[in-house]
């Protein structure tokens, strides 16, 4: 697979996480840049696993951004 | 000494359409973060989240950067839709984010719910040294 920008893979996907070996990052901002595609899957544990066969840095991605429509979230710790 | 609680809640859940939010305003506000260990360096997307005392990472990419938290002594207390559970909190050796290097950050290891579109979340302990953040915050306490 060809080295593209990350929002480009991203966009070719639907609903899927993406498992990416980035070339360029934005250092400054930290935002990966270009990457090459390694493998694709409806599900996080999957690409955990795929991505432990990988060194180097990679980067775990879902295509979509936000919630799905009709989803909100909560998320909060606290110290008492 | 005080005695501090850890505790921890997040929950996804199914709300219907009048609850969301304005199509211009973000349901969340995801960034990218570099975790860096002692093997690797792994790029996660993280849920920014300023109700989360600590940052949190998956178990599995901790133990990628080269940490075992199951050898971690240091647990605290979450609470998840599935119950307590109680996670390790490790010291990462650094987490980068929004172009800012936090080094010897702690981190709780624990996986979000699979629904989560995120790996982790960006809590208090990073966002604090974001001078954007110190601003915000200063702001809303004078608002």
């Amino acid at each position: 697979m060809k080295t593209q920008k990350i929002e480009t893979i991203r966009k070719k996907f639907h609903r899927e996480w993406l498992l990416i070996a980035i070339n360029k990052m934005d250092e400054k901002k930290t935002i990966p840049l270009t990457g090459r595609l390694l493998a694709h899957t409806p599900h996080r544990d999957e690409i955990y696993r795929k991505e432990m066969k990988y060194r180097g840095n990679t980067l775990t991605v879902y295509s979509e951004d936000g919630l799905p429509e009709g989803y909100g979230a909560a998320f909060y710790y606290q110290n008492v | 000494m005080a005695f501090l609680k850890d505790m921890a809640q997040h929950s996804i859940t199914k709300m219907s359409k009048r609850h969301l939010l304005p199509g211009f305003i973000p349901n969340i506000i995801t960034v990218y973060a570099q975790i860096v260990g002692p093997k690797d360096t792994k790029t996660i997307k993280v849920v920014l989240d300023t109700g989360a005392s600590y940052t949190m990472i998956p178990v599995r990419k901790a133990i990628e950067i080269g940490y075992d938290p199951s050898l971690i002594d240091k647990k605290i207390e979450i609470f998840t839709a599935s119950g307590i559970e109680y996670v390790p909190k490790i010291t990462i050796a650094s987490l980068k984010c929004l172009g800012k290097e936090v080094k010897n950050i702690e981190v709780v290891c624990h996986e979000l719910p699979p629904q989560a579109p995120v790996d982790g979340l960006l809590g208090l302990n990073f966002l604090v040294h974001l001078p954007a953040f110190i601003e915000f915050y200063q702001k809303i306490r004078l608002a």
